[in-house]
């Protein structure tokens, strides 16, 4: 356990390096520079910031000079907000970010199984094509207009939650936290059913129902384990995919988290900041793998062999 | 022993080949196998059917309009949906028609999703079959490039490549092809090196059969259904991926349009006119809806086995 341990870490190094790297050179590639954009300034006062920000060095010194950094979690200062360094914008925004996918987590695993599990019981029956249909429509409708429709239908017509914006208190949470959560429900709903109805075809359960090992046994301690195996799997990628849902999410309701950050800075060509989030959130998706991962192995030690 | 045992061979070689050329009269061909399992799946057919009204639409349906998708009519702004006035489904607040609106964005969407999708796909069927065919170094080398790239997320990819090429239809067509190329290229590999060693190219090679011909007759038709299905699983993807990276403002540009385009206008709008998010919302919803439909049907189609 522990060896795998280690040897995922060194192996996410590389990737790490990568995506640092491939960030680096596509954003310095890009034509037009953070200074370039809206207001005419002087020549002098853009040769003037290109040198304060090392812009004006050869691409390699600026590579080497940004690893070093890197190494030292410098991230540097944010060449749009210019009062803030990277890492405290990246301070002020990760943890509300983290808080919205965190609880989105929570209510899509918990609601995805529920109606998964519920969905395979009464297979074929119409609470199963309910809860299918649901999922489909999770899955075609984009998160981009499942949120403006929460706006619409509890912002606009009822007035019963805030339309967007952030105070940290409960309310101002709920409809993120719905949109979020809403699609990824759908597709654990329909992982969990196809994993439970494979499940309970299994020898093992009918040797379980076999010996008299009640319903509500066989289930709980038997199907359940294995039927979350696929689901398990699944919270990687979809760790990737609430990352981009926070880059929707947040964009929609206005919320400080990085996300917004992080697609208003790839607009503003803010070089250190895409290059910070990138490196958080990449770090972040392939730490979260890594525990799957291990989760995974230590709930079914099969996956470890092949 | 050794003797009898080469005769033995030989002849259930002969033996198989003769029923393979025996079978080949009744049996139906690989293809119109599929296509026979496909048109058995209603929802695949309907779904087909209801996609190739949407394309017909977008493409033919300006036609019959007599002005352009940004033109304004000042005598009827924000029109309501009305199936008997000249703007069927209204107009927006500056007067634009918005079926003619959705149906030219739905070009953009369509022929993005189209375009990216077989050049990721091209791309990763010669990455793949190189890997596979080669084997060896080649093989470990452009795997573990392709591995690396794997951990980047992908959505990094698409933003990074969008930021780098600036914003606009042709970017989010590289970001999206550049990024998606992975997958078919690793599912090619895996198919290429499984069919090597499969009892049937066996059984061809002891048939006699040359080794150009079991690629042209076995491997090649055998990974098509494989890339065939993965690329309808892909055409979704990529519509909404263009739509997204609209949406948030990094891809397609107004006044050019695309659905993520239109659904970012309506959401800005949603106060006054939710008409406006929920038209280009449900056409996206709907195609999406009819080709998840149809890949289903496809991969049922292509790969019995798996039902």
């Amino acid at each position: 356990m522990f060896r795998q341990i280690i040897r995922r870490i060194l192996g996410s190094i590389p990737t790490l390096f990568a995506l640092a790297t491939v960030t680096f050179f596509v954003t310095r590639i890009a034509p037009g520079g953070p200074f370039s954009s809206d207001k005419k300034l002087p020549a002098e006062v853009i040769a003037k910031m290109n040198a304060m920000y090392h812009l004006d060095e050869p691409l390699w010194m600026q590579y080497g000079r940004f690893l070093k950094d890197v190494i030292h979690f410098n991230l540097g200062p944010s060449m749009y907000y210019k009062e803030y360094s990277v890492a405290e914008l990246i301070h002020q925004g990760f943890p509300i970010s983290l808080e919205i996918g965190a609880w989105a987590t929570l209510i899509y695993v918990f609601f995805g199984l529920l109606f998964g599990f519920i969905a395979a019981l009464k297979r074929n029956g119409i609470v199963d094509y309910a809860v299918m249909t649901l999922a489909m429509g999770g899955i075609v409708i984009p998160t981009f207009v499942i949120a403006p429709m929460l706006q619409i239908a509890f912002g606009v017509a009822f007035h019963f939650l805030p339309v967007g914006g952030w105070d940290g208190s409960w309310r101002s949470m709920i409809l993120p936290i719905c949109a979020m959560a809403l699609p990824n429900i759908a597709y654990v709903a329909r992982l969990t059913r196809g994993s439970v109805i494979e499940v309970l075809r299994s020898n093992y359960i009918r040797t379980a129902r076999a010996k008299g090992v009640g319903e509500w046994q066989t289930l709980s301690r038997h199907a359940l384990v294995a039927a979350m195996m696929p689901v398990i799997a699944y919270l990687g990628p979809a760790t990737a995919a609430l990352v981009t849902g926070s880059m929707v999410i947040e964009t929609i309701f206005a919320i400080p988290g990085i996300g917004r950050y992080f697609v208003q800075s790839a607009i503003d060509r803010d070089y250190t900041m895409v290059m910070g989030v990138t490196l958080i959130y990449g770090s972040c998706i392939i730490l979260f793998n890594m525990v799957t991962d291990l989760i995974q192995a230590l709930l079914d030690p099969r996956s470890t062999h092949g | 022993m050794a003797d009898i045992d080469l005769k033995q061979a030989e002849q259930t070689a002969i033996a198989i080949a003769e029923s393979d050329a025996d079978l080949s009269e009744h049996v139906e061909s690989p293809g119109r196998a599929a296509l026979t399992r496909f048109l058995r799946n209603r929802m695949a057919v309907i779904s087909t059917a209801v996609l190739a009204l949407i394309v017909i639409g977008c493409f033919l349906g300006p036609q019959l309009f007599g002005y352009a998708p940004d033109d304004t009519d000042f005598d009827a702004m924000n029109a309501p949906i009305d199936l008997t006035s000249a703007h069927l489904l209204g107009t927006d607040d500056l007067g634009r028609d918005m079926l003619l609106r959705l149906m030219s964005g739905g070009q953009v969407s369509l022929i993005i999703g189209l375009v990216a999708t077989i050049v990721a796909v091209a791309i990763g069927v010669l990455y793949g079959s190189i890997a596979g065919f080669f084997g060896g170094a080649v093989d470990q080398v452009l795997m573990r490039i392709a591995d690396i790239l794997y951990g980047v997320p992908y959505i990094f990819q698409v933003i990074l490549i969008s930021v780098a090429m600036g914003r606009g239809k042709v970017a989010v067509i590289v970001a999206v092809m550049l990024t998606l190329w992975l997958t078919p290229s690793r599912i090619v590999r895996a198919q290429a090196i499984t069919l090597r060693n499969r009892e049937f190219i066996e059984a061809a090679r002891a048939g006699g059969m040359s080794r150009l011909a079991i690629v042209l007759r076995h491997i090649m038709p055998n990974c098509l259904g494989v890339v065939i299905v993965y690329s309808s699983l892909l055409v979704p993807d990529v519509i909404l991926s263009e739509s997204l990276l609209s949406f948030l403002g990094l891809g397609v540009q107004p006044p050019e349009s695309s659905w993520g385009v239109l659904i970012a206008d309506g959401r800005a709008k949603i106060e006054s006119d939710p008409r406006m998010l929920l038209i280009p919302g449900l056409a996206l919803a709907l195609t999406l809806l009819c080709l998840n439909f149809v890949a289903d049907g496809l991969r049922d189609a292509f790969d019995p086995n798996e039902r």
